[in-house]
């Protein structure tokens, strides 16, 4: 008999691997996130009510706060996704696994480049 | 022959025929989720190459002026590491595109290999990133209560 290939030791055991990688990057993203609101929230409340002009800086937390706020949510949908799976593999729970991952990189991959471009621009203003 | 000698002892199958399995089927639904996401990966991969290579340059050129070099050769180190995710992205990008040609379970295994191997870059320059930032704070703070 031929099982899927979704449910092949090989597989399982590259999901039950990734998956302990995306609950660190899911709470990472959330502390990182509350680091940061603690750091600038004051400031980008200021701007929110009119009492700061906009600057490079506020964009650039503002985006990151965005981001990193909605990869955690859907990193962590993965990895309830994989950890589904890898209870009780079947072919069924590895399309959600990766229908999760296309929503991930459908959803954070424009959200990366805007922000990847940002921090460049910031890199390359400090930098000069 | 022992199939057909009732006298022969029973024997239960101590392998699982699931274990072995490495060239079962491939579902369609699996192929298309994953080649949907492959154009994100190879892009995002792309990206990652292009950024990591423009920050070491710079950094590169602003640690050769002399001008905070310690800073600038610290960008360029962390700026080189992200090169390592990134081509695994892309690794995987090609992956997914031999799956979609040949759906096979040894092509899907390599899928998902190479996607665990991202993470885990990934995981462990963050965390390092992480750790080298919050160490940096601490000392940073301790230097401004001694001045």
């Amino acid at each position: 008999m031929t099982a899927p290939a979704a449910v092949s030791d090989a597989v399982v055991a590259h999901v039950r691997a990734m998956r302990g990688w995306l609950r660190f990057f899911a709470v990472t993203a959330v502390v990182v996130t509350l680091w940061l609101l603690q750091l600038e929230g004051a400031s980008l409340l200021d701007l929110l009510v009119g009492a700061a002009r906009p600057r490079l800086e506020h964009l650039l937390t503002l985006v990151t706060v965005i981001t990193l706020s909605v990869c955690a949510h859907l990193i962590w949908r993965q990895a309830n996704a994989a950890t589904r799976f890898v209870a009780a593999p079947s072919e069924e729970l590895f399309v959600t696994v990766t229908s999760e991952m296309r929503r991930f990189w459908r959803i954070c991959g424009p959200l990366g480049v805007c922000l990847g471009g940002l921090l460049l621009v910031g890199f390359f203003a400090a930098a000069s | 022959m022992d199939s057909l000698n009732p006298y022969a002892a029973p024997a239960a199958q101590l392998v699982p025929e699931v274990v072995a399995v490495t060239e079962g089927s491939v579902g369609g639904a699996v192929v298309e989720e994953l080649g949907a996401s492959k154009s994100w990966l190879a892009g995002m991969g792309a990206f990652g190459i292009a950024a990591s290579c423009l920050m070491m340059g710079t950094s590169a050129f602003r640690a050769s002026l002399r001008d905070e070099a310690g800073l600038h050769l610290v960008a360029f180190v962390l700026a080189a590491l992200y090169v390592a995710p990134a081509i695994a992205l892309l690794r995987t990008a090609g992956a997914v595109k031999r799956l979609g040609g040949a759906p096979t379970g040894q092509n899907l295994a390599e899928v998902t290999r190479r996607l665990a191997t991202f993470w885990r870059l990934a995981g462990v320059i963050t965390a390092a990133a992480v750790g080298v930032t919050l160490v940096v704070n601490f000392f940073m703070r301790m230097f401004l209560r001694a001045v």
